[in-house]
């Protein structure tokens, strides 16, 4: 059945490359849910180029993940003890997940106007901090430590060329979504730019992240009805204790 | 097989979880405590965020600690009236951890502040076990009987009353204070207390060993429900996924070990827990001695009110 909608929109596809817009894409799964059994996931995002474009141009696709509040604490050696910082740094805007490929490996080095106004690319991403702290020459090194903390953990993929064109038209592009991706309203966005970086053509994406299941349900009752969620866990701690005893009383 | 846990945000191998359950749980039924010191440690060191680790471990360590409670509550072996006493503290206490808890977590010390606790904590309660056993080790060697306990001036204290099963007859403050002390420990640290509170009710109020397991557990039983209850109420850091798949080892485990603890003296147990005591607090040392992988922490934050 999927494969049959994935030929089917990549038929749509090329007939909308051919007669409107340069470039399309389309997200096979736009609806991620986190159930018990949840340990990552794939965005795959396929689509097509108008092939007449083929050889002047980049396919770039940039995945941003939910905008989060992220509160920075440095670890520090005092006495011979590592102990954390008391002073925080924040990040009011941090994504929850970035990841950018192109089907160019010189992609990385090329700089433009447009890129730099559209943040595309991990280096062109505006990250606002709280001026909380004093920040006028930390930033960076802030920054930095965010990006090994994102790597760390697989929530920043910067490939330098992932996607294939195939006779010229098609791509596909497949993203890993580790375990711990917050929830929320992924952006993937197409563009095709030519070699100096400018836009030819783009088009966007979104995609749905959300808890779902029992473990939806325990997480919104445990901060929707906290009193209760406690009263529940103890009893039912009570219980099961209770049967663990009488089980093995038996046995 | 891996299991989303949905409080603390993380995938987790169900398997290493229950199996995790099982050694703890087979300690705690060898040794009487609740195992919460062990296993603590051990989910912060898989990844649980501190604060979750802790309140879900209040959680498990409440089931296990029914389960002991019953069994002990048949034979008789519990002073209801000196376990009441121990309470008015022990509630008392496990709320004030909680607001502590609460009040670190705004601050950013809390991860800080448990490893040190705990260090401190099994150091000092590892160290004197293992003195004390060593020197009833060799007591018994002699063939020397010990009184049936000895009065310290705490006892003399105003506000005495009799404790019929304990054969005491002794103030209320010393208990009611280290109700309290165990009350703010447990909430903090996730632990039941019993590996605090089995020594104390021994040496410093002198009841006789058979009573101060199931008179700890009746404690722990009430202890962990508050806590239970306020980690859920003000925190939300309770895991029930969490809990209850440790929970499934753990039982297993303590009816193992309560069948390994027959194989074994009294003071060679008590030898045996304080070298595991040791060993995990030098695992601890270690943790903040060496240079951590990543100088720094990140986490989500919510605006203040």
């Amino acid at each position: 059945m999927k494969i049959f909608l994935y030929i089917l929109s990549i038929i749509f596809l090329i007939n909308g490359v051919n007669a409107r817009e340069p470039v399309l894409s389309k997200v096979l799964n736009d609806d991620i849910n986190i159930t018990a059994s949840f340990d990552g996931a794939k965005i795959i995002v396929y689509g097509a180029i108008d092939p007449k474009l083929y050889n002047d141009s980049i396919v770039i696709i940039t995945i941003l993940g939910p905008r989060l509040k992220l509160k920075v604490s440095q670890k520090k050696k005092y006495f011979g003890i590592w102990l954390v910082n008391a002073n925080n740094a924040h990040f009011i805007n941090a994504p929850g997940y970035y990841a950018i490929a192109s089907s160019n490996s010189n992609f990385n080095n090329v700089d433009s106007p447009f890129l730099r106004e559209n943040q595309i690319g991990w280096k062109n991403l505006k990250i606002n901090m709280h001026n909380s702290i004093d920040l006028k020459n930390n930033k960076d090194f802030y920054r930095n430590i965010l990006k090994i903390f994102y790597k760390n953990r697989n929530l920043l993929v910067i490939e330098k060329s992932s996607i294939d064109i195939l006779d010229g038209t098609l791509f596909r592009a497949d993203f890993d979504l580790p375990g711990i991706t917050p929830t929320g309203k992924y952006k993937v966005n197409t563009f095709l730019v030519n070699k100096e970086g400018e836009l030819l053509s783009s088009w966007n994406n979104e995609v749905k992240v959300t808890k779902g299941g029992m473990g939806a349900y325990l997480y919104d009752y445990s901060k929707n009805h906290s009193f209760l969620y406690g009263l529940f866990a103890a009893l039912g701690a009570i219980l099961l204790g209770f049967t663990a005893s009488e089980v093995f009383r038996r046995i | 097989m891996e299991i989303y846990l949905p409080i603390a945000g993380l995938p987790i191998n169900v398997f290493i979880l229950m199996f995790l359950g099982l050694v703890v749980g087979f300690l705690s039924g060898m040794f009487g405590v609740g195992g919460g010191f062990l296993m603590t440690p051990m989910l912060i060191l898989m990844g649980i965020p501190p604060a979750v680790a802790v309140a879900s471990e209040a959680n498990h360590i409440l089931a296990a600690s029914v389960s002991g409670f019953l069994a002990h509550m048949r034979r008789a072996d519990v002073d209801f009236l000196m376990g009441f006493i121990l309470l008015l503290g022990g509630v008392l206490g496990s709320i004030i951890g909680v607001f502590l808890l609460k009040y670190l977590l705004s601050i950013g010390q809390e991860k800080l502040f448990i490893s040190l606790s705990y260090i401190l904590i099994l150091i000092f309660v590892g160290f004197w076990m293992l003195a004390e056993s060593v020197s009833s080790i060799k007591k018994k060697n002699k063939g020397k009987r010990n009184k049936l306990h000895e009065h310290i001036w705490l006892h003399g204290l105003p506000f005495k009353i009799k404790f019929r099963k304990s054969h005491l007859y002794i103030s209320v403050l010393p208990p009611m204070f280290i109700g309290l002390l165990v009350g703010i420990l447990s909430s903090i640290m996730g632990i039941g207390g019993g590996f605090i509170l089995v020594p104390a009710m021994i040496y410093i109020l002198g009841m006789p060993t058979q009573v101060v397991i199931g008179t700890s557990l009746l404690q722990i039983v009430f202890v962990t429900t508050v806590s239970t209850i306020m980690h859920s109420y003000i925190n939300q850091t309770v895991d029930v996924v969490l809990s209850s798949l440790l929970l499934i080892g753990a039982v297993v485990g303590a009816q193992m070990g309560t069948r390994a603890m027959v194989l074994l003296r009294g003071e060679q147990i008590r030898f045996l827990l304080a070298i595991i005591i040791l060993i995990v607090a030098s695992v601890l040392i270690g943790g903040i001695l060496v240079t951590p992988d990543e100088a720094f922490i990140i986490e989500t934050y919510k605006d203040a009110q």
